[in-house]
């Protein structure tokens, strides 16, 4: 049995450093019939760990009436991620936020004569009842019992967003997770904002906008786009906890952004994976992605159960979808910032164990203001001499200087020259261990491992400098790597494909909406294709789609809105159909045999949304 | 968005609300108004999606 467990560097699998990737994704936010192929993509994108919300109001709408059937049927979910190989963190409120009306809390809590989010004995019975009916579904599947859950967060943001009641609250809620059974190698509590953690180990988030803020202006420079100390991150002015006591932890780095009705902020690719790279070189040792899987939420037999202001929540969102504008979207569709964080996963799931033990160190000339536009931010992990050399020039919405013929040298390393533009985010190793060889230094990133040989990628010259005999080395360009993924048929293999490449029980397969063009490394035995320099190129046809759309407005007769008639002609013969809308204005719905369908809500932006 | 969750629905009713000039909403990009407001739709598609042995 794997056993798990934590220092106040990193979190350990089989007492050696691990340095994991998270993915949150709420099934009671998904059809149950997808939930296994959404779990294979997830674990296509490095996700070694799944988070989930369990909402309480999912659950029990109606006080005593508690539902595991459906969507809500978390046994078979966690059952699907024991068989899918995945480890689980479990987050049972019973506060969640979430952007769930009232945070998960259901309807009927609110109406009882009691305070909530506190030691008050009529809440503490009702969190009780709920967690021992959880529990009843989920304790096969904790790690002590063999199953696949090995982290538990208790509560939410407590003391930061809402609950008074402190440290001895988080107590409670832990004490009384103990007293009905759950257990855990990783009790946590999340730590920003002075929230309050109790005894437990504090999880850490980040976000590249706010959407939450009820400012209708451009914020401030985001300040998750600068290299900093460990913690001492937007929030961690004001942690409630000694930092060194703990590993520092993601999980609720950004992997998109909800929209709130007043405030719409577009995530990019480059957002996500600029961030993510900054916080590694701020000495992240898991990236735990809120939410890396979108979904849409459930309709209640009395309301929909998005967050919203008419109920006394603090935002207005949309009463259905949470796509979140995340790595894989709400209907599964694989989003551009999917590729950006399996390039670091990638990397993690080969070379992490080493880096978890990294120190980071930030240079006193590396900027801490993200409003700087001229200063380069830089940031060192090292261990020894050996480590990597992170360099962000990326801050989301802002242009930054180009800095030309620069010469990096870190301990007894000299860099060669090479130029940082504005929008680049990298990192570069050096006294890189790779098998019995030794790398110096490269302008070039660590990719990953590939049977005896090593990947990395980079759009300059790479100059690979060697203490004695090289490597094996296949070296990438960016775009490339972003593409690429490991995949099996005999043996190990690199496919790099701009549409998704997943790996099935029968091998490995494309989604594809157009012609399957990809290279591999080494050559395929299997099909015959064109040398491309060390890859070899492919081409497969797709089946010809018999499906055609045509658009019909209708009779315009209100000002507020327009309304056309979508119809979709010719047998569908693939795994799905996928509307692309290109539209500007306040907000749009669709409408399915007369019901109202999820539907696009990254409302009044330009551009088209898939 | 997927059309799959629906099972392939033969017809569809989209609608688009407009976008008010002065509503207060924050956008990444200002929309371009007409007679005060944005109300446009640019292009709807349908892709099929296949799964292809490798």
């Amino acid at each position: 049995m794997t056993s798990f467990g934590w220092n106040p560097q990193c979190l350990t699998k089989d007492g050696k450093p691990w340095l994991p990737v998270m993915g949150e994704i709420h099934y009671s936010r998904y059809p149950h019939r997808y939930w296994r192929e959404e779990l294979a993509k997830m674990k296509a994108g490095g996700v070694e760990i799944v988070a989930i919300y369990v909402f309480w109001n999912h659950h029990e709408e109606t006080h005593g009436e508690i539902s595991w059937a459906g969507d809500r049927d978390i046994r078979s979910f966690l059952k699907l991620c024991q068989e899918a190989g995945l480890y689980v963190f479990l987050r049972p409120g019973p506060w969640c936020h979430g952007e769930a009306r009232h945070g998960g809390f259901p309807d009927w809590l609110l109406e009882m004569d009691c305070e909530l989010r506190s030691n008050d004995a009529r809440y503490m019975a009702e969190v009780s009842r709920f967690w021992t009916a959880l529990y009843q579904q989920i304790e096969e599947f904790l790690y002590k019992n063999g199953g696949p859950i090995i982290g538990i967060q208790v509560e939410n943001e407590y003391g930061h967003v809402g609950g008074g009641g402190g440290d001895e609250h988080i107590r409670a809620l832990t004490e009384l997770l103990h007293k009905i059974g759950f257990d855990a190698p990783y009790m946590t509590a999340t730590g920003w904002g002075k929230a309050c953690i109790g005894d437990l180990m504090p999880v850490m988030g980040g976000y590249v906008e706010a959407p939450w803020d009820a400012s209708i202006k451009e914020l401030p420079p985001n300040p998750n786009f600068v290299f900093a100390n460990k913690r001492r991150l937007a929030y961690s002015e004001s942690i409630n906890y000694d930092p060194e006591q703990f590993p520092f932890l993601l999980a609720e780095l950004g992997g998109g952004l909800q929209v709130t009705y007043n405030r719409r902020p577009r995530v990019s690719a480059e957002d996500t994976g600029a961030m993510s790279l900054v916080r590694l070189g701020s000495g992240a040792n898991m990236l735990g992605y809120y939410v890396y899987h979108g979904g849409t939420n459930p309709v209640g037999k009395e309301h929909t159960q998005q967050e919203c202001r008419e109920v006394g929540n603090y935002c207005d969102l949309p009463a259905l979808t949470y796509d979140f504008q995340a790595p894989i979207r709400e209907y599964g569709q694989i989003a551009e910032s999917f590729k950006e964080i399996r390039m670091l996963a990638l990397f993690l799931k080969d070379f992490g164990s080493e880096l978890a033990e990294m120190d980071s160190l930030i240079p006193s000339n590396s900027p801490r203001d993200p409003g700087d536009h001229l200063h380069l931010r830089t940031a060192i992990r090292a261990n020894g001499d050996a480590g990597y050399l992170f360099i962000n020039n990326y801050q989301r919405r802002h242009k930054l200087a180009d800095h030309h013929h620069l010469h990096f040298r870190v301990g007894d390393v000299n860099f060669p020259e090479f130029d940082v533009l504005d929008g680049e985010y990298f990192f570069l190793p050096f006294h890189m261990k790779l098998g019995k060889q030794e790398l110096i230094s490269a302008v070039a990133t660590p990719l990953c491992k590939l049977r005896d040989g090593y990947v990395f990628y980079t759009d300059r010259d790479p100059q690979y400098r060697w203490a004695g005999d090289s490597a094996k080395v296949l070296t990438l360009t960016r775009e490339e790597a972003k593409n690429a993924t490991k995949v099996r048929f005999m043996d190990e293999y690199l496919v790099i494909c701009d549409q998704p490449v997943l790996q099935g029980e029968e091998g490995p397969y494309c989604l594809a909406r157009r012609t399957v063009d990809f290279k591999t490394y080494p050559e395929l035995p299997h099909i015959l294709g064109s040398p491309d320099g060390d890859l070899t190129a492919y081409t497969l046809p797709v089946p010809a789609s018999k499906v055609t759309l045509q658009v019909k407005p209708l009779m315009q007769t209100n000002y507020l809105y327009r309304e056309y008639e979508l119809s979709l002609r010719g047998e569908v013969s693939g795994t799905d159909v996928f509307l692309t809308i290109d539209y500007e204005g306040n907000q749009a719905e669709l409408f399915v045999s007369g019901q109202r369908s999820p539907m696009i809500t990254i409302v009044g932006n330009r551009g088209s949304w898939a | 968005m997927g059309l799959k969750r629906f099972r392939f629905p033969k017809k569809m009713i989209l609608r688009v609300f407009a976008l008010e000039k002065g509503q207060p909403i924050f956008l990444d990009e200002p929309l371009e108004m007409e007679n005060g407001r944005a109300l446009r739709l640019k292009g709807v598609t349908a892709e099929e999606e296949f799964k292809v042995m490798l």
